[in-house]
C-alpha cells in the first residue's frame, strides 16, 4: 500500500489543525472504527499487517493530538518545520550528510516518539532542564557546555536531531575541515538550539560569525 | 391496468415546500438537456431497483419529467417494481433497429410525469451488446427529453454496465451492510474508475499501466488507484498530473440500504474514508435507507413503498437522500 511520507498527524486523522479536541477524538474513533479488524468496510482491502500499521499510525497521531500540551508542542514543531521547508536555502529540506532523510522530511518532531524514550515532556524546561547562564558568545565550546548542562551525550543529540554525530563533534570542536556546508550548518545549529531550548537566532549568528573569522584567519 | 389500489396524487405540493426544489435551470448545466443519474452497486439484490423506482416516483412528484430506464439487460424487472404491466416495446427494439426513437419506447406509468423504458422480455444475448450498439444507446440516452433520466443498472462489472454508469452525471452506488455487498461495491467503484481513466487518457503508455492495475495480481504492486497515480507520477510526472486531475473530477454518491443499527449506517462513512485515503477518489455519502418491513411488503405488492407505505421510516430517509442528491447536482451544474 502506498504511503505518504509527508503525512502529518492531522493528515492521519483527517482533521483540521484548528480543530477542537472533541473533533480530534471523534475523527479518531471514526477512523479506528473503519479500520478495526471487525470492520466490514475494510476487511477485504487490507491484510492484518496493513491494518495493524494503519491502527498504529492512528494511535500515534491520537496520542499526540488528544493532549493539549503534546498538541501545542507538536504544532510549534510543525510550524518551525514548515518555515524551514519554505526556505529553499535551508538545509533541512535536503538529505543529511550521512544520506538519511533530512529532518524536514519527517512529519514527526525529531524529539517526539510515541513508543520511544524521548518526548516533548522530557525535553521541556519543566522536566530535567535547568536555567542556563547567559552567554555572550556561542563558540564551539559553548555548544559543548550547553549540551553537557542539558545532560545529552553526542550520540543522544545525534539520535534525537538526526544530525550526524561527526557533525555535532565538528561544531563543538570548530573543526573547519569537518564542518558541513554553510547551509547545512545553519540547519544543524537551529535544530540543536531547538533541542537545547535556547534562542536560535543569537546562537546561530554568533557561531557563524566565529566560523567566518576562523576561516579568514583572524579569530577574536 | 394499474396494480395501485390507492388514488395517486398528481403532484405533492407539500413536498415541494419541504424540499425547496431547485429550478430546472439550476439542476442542469448550461447547454445540457437533462441530468442523468445511474444507480449501480456490483452485487445483485441490494436495492438498486428499489431505490431507482422510489426516487423516480418522488422526483416525478416534484413536477419533474422523469424517465427510468431498466439497464439490467437480461434481468430487467423495473416494470414489476413500478407495478407496470409487461411493456410491449423495449430497449431490445432499439438495439435491433425496430425502433429508432427513444420516445417510442417511453411507456407511461400510473404516476404522472413518470415514464419507463423497459428491458423486460428482451431476447437472450441482449447482455452482450456490440460496440456500435452500445455507442448508439449511449447517444440515444442523451436525446431523451426529460428533466431526469434514471438508469437502473444490472449487477456485476461488465464493461457495458460500467460504460452506462460512467455516462451519468450522478453516479450512485448502493451497498448493504454485508461484507459481500461491500466487497463487490469496492470492486465496482474501482472498475468503473479504471475504465473512466483508461478511456480518458490519451497516452498509450498510461493506458497500458491502467490495464495492468486492473489486474489485482499485477507484478507492479499496484493495488489501488492511488498506487497507480504514484506509479504514473514516478515514471512520467506530466502524465501523473493529468491523471490526478481526472481522478479529482470523478465522484461517487453512496447510499447504504437495509440499515438495522446505527453502526451499519456508519459503514457509509467508513467506505468514504477508505475511498478518499487509499483510492484517492471523492465519495459523497448521501444517506441510508433503514430496514423496514413495510419495504419488503411493498415489493411483494409490486408498488413503490413511497405509495404503498407513505408513513414508513424509509420515506423520511429517502427524502433526505434525494435532497442531498439534488444539492450535489445543483452544485455540479453550477461548477460547469
Amino acid at each position: 500500500m502506498a504511503r505518504r511520507s509527508e503525512e502529518t498527524y492531522y493528515d492521519v486523522l483527517k482533521v483540521d489543525q484548528r480543530g477542537t479536541i472533541a473533533e480530534i477524538v471523534a475523527a479518531y474513533h471514526s477512523a479506528k472504527n473503519a479500520f478495526s479488524k471487525d470492520s466490514v468496510a475494510t476487511y477485504s482491502l487490507f491484510s492484518t499487517e496493513e491494518a495493524h500499521e494503519i491502527i498504529a499510525k492512528l494511535d500515534e497521531a491520537y496520542h499526540v493530538l488528544s493532549n493539549i500540551d503534546r498538541k501545542r508542542a507538536y504544532d510549534e514543531d510543525l510550524k518551525r518545520r514548515r518555515e524551514e521547508a519554505a526556505d529553499a536555502s535551508m538545509p533541512m529540506a535536503a538529505p543529511n550528510a550521512d544520506g538519511s532523510p533530512g529532518a524536514a522530511h519527517s512529519p514527526r518532531p525529531s524529539s517526539i516518539s510515541h513508543n520511544g524514550k524521548e518526548s516533548y515532556q522530557d525535553l521541556s524546561p519543566k522536566g530535567n532542564f535547568q536555567a542556563l547562564p547567559t552567554y555572550d558568545k556561542f563558540h564551539g565550546d559553548t555548544w559543548k557546555e550547553i549540551r553537557e548542562k542539558r545532560g545529552f551525550s553526542v550520540d543522544e543529540v545525534a539520535r534525537i536531531t538526526k544530525i550526524p554525530s561527526r557533525a555535532v563533534i565538528a561544531i563543538e570542536a570548530e573543526d573547519l575541515r569537518s564542518l558541513p556546508a554553510r547551509v547545512y550548518l545553519q540547519g544543524f545549529l537551529r535544530n540543536l538550539a531547538s533541542v537545547y531550548r535556547i534562542e536560535a537566532k543569537d546562537a546561530m549568528t554568533s557561531y557563524l560569525k566565529r566560523i567566518d573569522e576562523l576561516t579568514q584567519g583572524k579569530p577574536s | 391496468m394499474s396494480l395501485y389500489k390507492t388514488k395517486l396524487p398528481d403532484s405533492a405540493p407539500t413536498l415541494e415546500m419541504r424540499m425547496n426544489i431547485p429550478s430546472r435551470a439550476a439542476l442542469v448545466a448550461p447547454g445540457q438537456q437533462r441530468s442523468i443519474w445511474a444507480i449501480g452497486g456490483g452485487k445483485g439484490g441490494i436495492g438498486k431497483t428499489l431505490l431507482t423506482s422510489n426516487m423516480a416516483v418522488y422526483l416525478s412528484w416534484l413536477n419533474k419529467k422523469i424517465v427510468v430506464v431498466d439497464m439490467d439487460l437480461g434481468g430487467a424487472n423495473l416494470h414489476t417494481s413500478l407495478g407496470v404491466e409487461s411493456p410491449t416495446k423495449t430497449l431490445a427494439d432499439l438495439v435491433i433497429g425496430r425502433v429508432d426513437d427513444m420516445k417510442d419506447l417511453m411507456q407511461p406509468t400510473p404516476i404522472k410525469n413518470l415514464f419507463l423504458i423497459s428491458g423486460a422480455h428482451d431476447p437472450v444475448g441482449i447482455t452482450n451488446l456490440r460496440h456500435m450498439q452500445k455507442a448508439r444507446l449511449l447517444r440515444k440516452f442523451r436525446e431523451i427529453e426529460a428533466d431526469f433520466v434514471l438508469l437502473d443498472l444490472g449487477a456485476g462489472t461488465a464493461t457495458n454496465t460500467l460504460d452506462f454508469f460512467l455516462l451519468a452525471d450522478k453516479k450512485i452506488v448502493i451497498v448493504t451492510p454485508e461484507p459481500t455487498s461491500i466487497e463487490n461495491a469496492y470492486r465496482f467503484i474501482k472498475s468503473s474508475f479504471y475504465r473512466m481513466l483508461r478511456s480518458a487518457t490519451p497516452s498509450p503508455y498510461v493506458r497500458q499501466l491502467i490495464e495492468q492495475a486492473m489486474d489485482m495480481k499485477n507484478t507492479r504492486g499496484i493495488r489501488t488507484p492511488k498506487d497507480l497515480l504514484n506509479e504514473v507520477k514516478r515514471l512520467s510526472p506530466s502524465d501523473g498530473l493529468e491523471l490526478q486531475q481526472k481522478m479529482e473530477e470523478f465522484e461517487i454518491s453512496l447510499v447504504v440500504n437495509q440499515v438495522r443499527v446505527k453502526s451499519e449506517a456508519d459503514i457509509g462513512k467508513s467506505i468514504l474514508m477508505v475511498c478518499e485515503r487509499y483510492f484517492g477518489m471523492g465519495v459523497e455519502y448521501m444517506g441510508y435507507l433503514p430496514y423496514d418491513n413495510a419495504v419488503w411488503q411493498s415489493i411483494r405488492r409490486r408498488v413503490p413503498f413511497l405509495i404503498d407505505a407513505p408513513n414508513c421510516s424509509a420515506v423520511t430517509h429517502l427524502e433526505s437522500i434525494i435532497r442531498n442528491l439534488l444539492r450535489a447536482t445543483t452544485r455540479a451544474a453550477a461548477a460547469k
